[in-house]
Formats: C-alpha cells, structure tokens, sequence
C-alpha cells in the first residue's frame, strides 16, 4: 500500500472535517506529521483539485473534486432521484424540508433533500451519516428490520460505543406507528420520519425535518394520514420495482462498515 | 510558527507521483461512476495494469472504493460520505421556478402554480394565490391523474408515446378524478388526440368550457429533449383573465420564463417511473 498515499487521504479528511481553513502547521500538528509530508500532501491533493488554497491564502478547504466525487457516490443510489419528487410533495403539504436516508450497515445516510416551503425551514446537510439508532431516520429502519438483525445491531452498537434504542417498546411503538418521532431543533415540536419498506425489510427513511406535530399523532388523522399516503405511494413504487432501489453497499457486511476516522 | 522548510518543486512532484496515481484512479470515478475493473482503468488512465492495482488496493484499504455486488469490479466506496461534499448540483425547480412565480403573479395579479409529476399524478409544490372573491385554486400537494384536466395532460404529453401509453394502459378505465366534466380525459381517444395538440405547440393556452370558469395560460419547463421538469400555470376568472388579455401578457410572461427555461435545459427532467 503506498503510504504516501494514505496520508494525503488522512490530510484530505481532515480538511474535509475541519470548520475552518486550515494551514500546514495545524495539519502537520493535530495529524503529527511533518510539515514537510503535509505539503507534499496538499500539493498532490490540490493538483487533483481535492483541496484548494482559500481565498488565495496559504489555508485550504476541500475543491471541487471532493464535492463531485461525493455526488458520483450518491447518484449511484437511484432510489434519489426517484424519490425527489415525492420529497418534493410531501414538503410542498408539511411545509417543512424532507430528506432522503437510506441505509449504509448500520448507519443511515442522508442522501437527497427538498426544501420546505415555511417562512423558516431546515437546511439538512447531504451526506449526514448516523448509527441507526441515533437519530429519528436511523430508528424507523431499524423498526422494520428483523429480530436477528435488531440484535446484531445492539451488539455493533454496544461494541462500538453507539447509540442502541434504549427499550424495546421504544422501537414497537415505532412499528404500531408507522413512524418515528424525533424533537425538532429548538424543541418547538416534533419531526417525523416514515420506513421505505421493501418486502419485510426497511431500506431507507423519509423525513420531514422540522416542527409539524406537538404531540404523538393519531396515524388514522390528517395530517399524518396525508404524509402516510405520499410515502405508501413510493413504497409501492418499491414494490413494483426493487431493482431500481437497490443499494450499492448491501451486499457488504453491515458490522464491516465503520464510518469513524481511521 | 510558519511553514518554512518547502522542498523544491521537482522533489514533491517525484516524491508525489505514486499518491497523484492513487488519486488520479479515485477520480477517474468521479467523471464516471460506473464500476470497471483492473483492464478497463488501465486503458481508460493509460497506466500500466500493476500501478492500478496498486492504487486500487490503496483505496480499498481506505474504502474510497470497494468492490460492486458481482464482486469483479471497483465502485466508489462509501467513505466519500465522509468528505461532507455539498449537495449534488441537481435541478432544483422549486427554488429557481420562485421568481419567475413572483413576476407572472406580479404581472397577472392571478394565481400561479408549479407542478410535477409525481408517480402518476399531478402535484402542485409551490403557489401563489391569487386575493380576491373570486381566484383560481389549486390545492398544493393534492393529487391529480395525469389523464385528468388540461394542466394533467401538458405534463402527460411531454413524456414519450410508451411512457404515455404504459400510462394509459395502468390508468384503464380512464376515471375522472374531479367533478368537472372533462371531456378529453374520459377516453384513450380523447387524451391521445389533445396530447397531439398540445405537442403542437411550446404552450398552452386553455379556456375552461364550463360556465364562470378559468382560463389558464400553462408553459411546460422542458430539457433539451423535450422532457418537462414541470409546468408552471397561471390562471384566473375568465370575466378578467380570459384568453385576449393573457394573449395581450403572453410576450411578457415569456420574457419572463426565457431564463427558467434556459437553465432548465441544462438538467435532465426526472424520469417517469410510475407504482404499479
């Protein structure tokens, strides 16, 4: 393995990671790598367009490569594209943005997003990735897959220092619902998050990311009811044609899938 | 403290040439994601077989790629997630259709609408009323058969004739889904002759036969194509909105659209896959 190689990848994710631009120094000192290697890093890194200086300065923030290599990563999930419009809709009648996450192992993944149409919505950032168990979306997976596979994502979770639900009842009320609820940022309200569900297994989660319920909803009444009709929609479009949402990565073993830092 | 020590620059480009191989095959995927093995990239990177396997196998240690599903060729792995890029460059209509929205209302005083198709119906997914006692509505989110009205249809005709009669054959028998009549919706006929007709033109202009009914003025965004992304429709009571006076705005309201339209070719509309 060409080493060399590997460390400009380390640079590359660090200065994806990072809130500000970042030097060489800095770099070199929170990856412990002379400054030297650094720069022959981010010279190999900028040639690719990966990194770029930032505003002419000698700092750098991720380039254009970096973006376009994480778009060809997600335009290999077709379930985006088809369900954009139904995104679309379900934000035009809630008001709030929707989101698209699909499942990556045990993680989810946020892979597509519709603004909301409210004065104040939601801006989610694509490409977002949490253990299931973290998050609202995470959850209404994790519901709908099978006995074995919710244990063997405790495990992973207890292995790994991750969220796991904290009680069982907290996944079936879930499953009775239809939906997870998760609180809004704020904590004005409450957000909602449906299963894709194909065959008996969840594989994705559609999401309305802001405030439009105050209390656990009754899936029978409107507007829930609505958002219900909009999701089933594209669930049968699941059923109708599985092979256009199948997922890259799901022929790879979920406990060998890490997310985190090498 | 300072970064001094710079090596000169014939050193880093020798000392760089294996990572630049590495990163060099890693963005090959990103001009084309379509997973390819050891034989295809040498001859797409014009490097030898033994220095892409090399940097393959530098990239599925790191999971930048991995193997697809068939197990015999390299795909983008799913550790890009975790470079945070921004969102893909889509189309997105809502937001680049809002002013165009805002003029045509502007100039109209009328209610105007954005819809797409959604499985195999209208939606509309963004608006602006129209104030007044008496304005057309068109309730946001609420499903329309794409057979079913003259602003259905204008989205209907764009797509291709199999897709339009894979439609209609899923759709049989045609049912109306509102409680105006709607004549040309009611037969295979009837939508396959005003799909002609509306083809025949780069827009639609409509007046509703029903007593104190609307008029619409409705513009198809399309691909290079001929694809719609969507429609957008303005309409009002024909007692002030009827076809003379949006013949009288027509040249305005393209003017207003030309830009929408220009940037709308840049993108592919959305394909038609509809639920069984």
């Amino acid at each position: 393995m060409s080493s060399s190689a590997k460390r400009a990848l380390r640079v590359l994710e660090f200065v994806s990671d990072s809130d500000h631009p970042l030097g060489v120094t800095e770099i070199a000192r929170v990856l412990s790598l002379a400054p030297a290697t650094v720069f022959r890093s981010l010279d190999a890194l900028s040639r690719a367009d990966l990194v770029s200086r930032y505003q002419a300065s000698s700092r750098y923030v991720l380039g254009a490569a970096a973006d376009r290599l994480c778009q060809s990563l997600i335009a290999r999930f077709r379930i985006r594209e088809l369900s954009l419009p139904y995104l679309r809709q379900l934000a035009s009648v809630s008001g709030e943005s929707t989101s698209l996450h699909v499942r990556l192992g045990w993680y989810s993944v946020r892979i597509a997003s519709a603004p909301g149409t409210a004065e104040v919505t939601n801006a989610p950032a694509i490409g977002d990735t949490r253990a299931l168990g973290d998050t609202y979306a995470g959850k209404a997976i994790l519901a709908f897959l099978s006995i074995v596979e919710i244990a063997r994502y405790r495990a992973w979770a207890q292995t790994h220092d991750m969220q796991a639900p904290e009680k069982d009842w907290d996944l079936r009320s879930v499953r009775k619902r239809g939906a997870a609820l998760g609180m809004a940022d704020g904590g004005t309200g409450m957000k909602v998050a449906f299963p894709i569900r194909v065959g008996d297994a969840a594989i994705a989660a559609l999401t309305i990311d802001g405030p439009v319920l105050d209390e656990a909803p009754d899936p029978a009444a409107s507007p829930f009811s609505d958002w219900l009709v909009i999701v089933t929609h594209l669930e049968s479009l699941a059923h109708a044609q599985p092979a256009l949402f199948e997922n890259p990565f799901a022929h790879i073993d979920p406990d060998n899938i890490l997310m985190e830092r090498a | 403290m300072t970064f001094t020590e710079k090596p000169a620059a014939e050193t880093i480009r020798y000392r760089n040439q294996a990572t630049q191989r590495v990163l060099k095959v890693l963005l090959a995927f990103a001009v084309n994601a379509k997973p390819r093995g050891v034989t295809a990239l040498s001859r797409e990177l014009g490097m030898n077989k033994n220095m892409i396997h090399r940097a393959l196998s530098t990239l599925m240690a790191e999971n930048y790629l991995t193997r697809d599903p068939t197990g015999e060729l390299y795909q983008l792995g799913y550790r890009l997630f975790t470079l945070g890029g921004g969102a893909p460059s889509e189309f997105d209509i809502v937001a680049l259709a809002r002013p165009a929205l805002e003029q045509l209302h502007a100039l109209t005083a009328e209610s105007v609408f954005l819809s797409i198709i959604v499985g195999r119906n209208r939606v509309t997914i963004d608006d602006i009323q129209a104030q007044g006692p008496r304005v057309l509505r068109s309730l946001r989110g609420h499903p329309v058969a794409l057979h079913c009205t003259k602003m259905s249809r204008v989205l209907l005709a764009h797509l291709s004739d199999a897709e339009v009669g894979s439609y209609l054959t899923a759709a049989a028998p045609l049912a109306r889904s509102q409680n105006v009549r709607d004549p040309p919706s009611e037969t295979m006929t009837g939508v396959w002759q005003d799909i002609a007709a509306i083809r025949a033109k780069p827009y639609v202009l409509w007046r509703n036969p029903h007593h104190s009914s609307a008029a619409y003025a409705i513009f198809p965004i399309r691909d290079t194509s001929g694809r719609a992304h969507a429609i957008i429709t303005i309409g009002g009571p024909r007692e002030r909105f009827d076809l003379p006076q949006i013949e009288d705005q027509l040249p305005r309201m393209r003017g207003i659209l030309d830009p929408l339209e220009r940037e709308a070719r840049l993108f592919p509309a959305p394909p038609f896959v509809a639920e069984a």
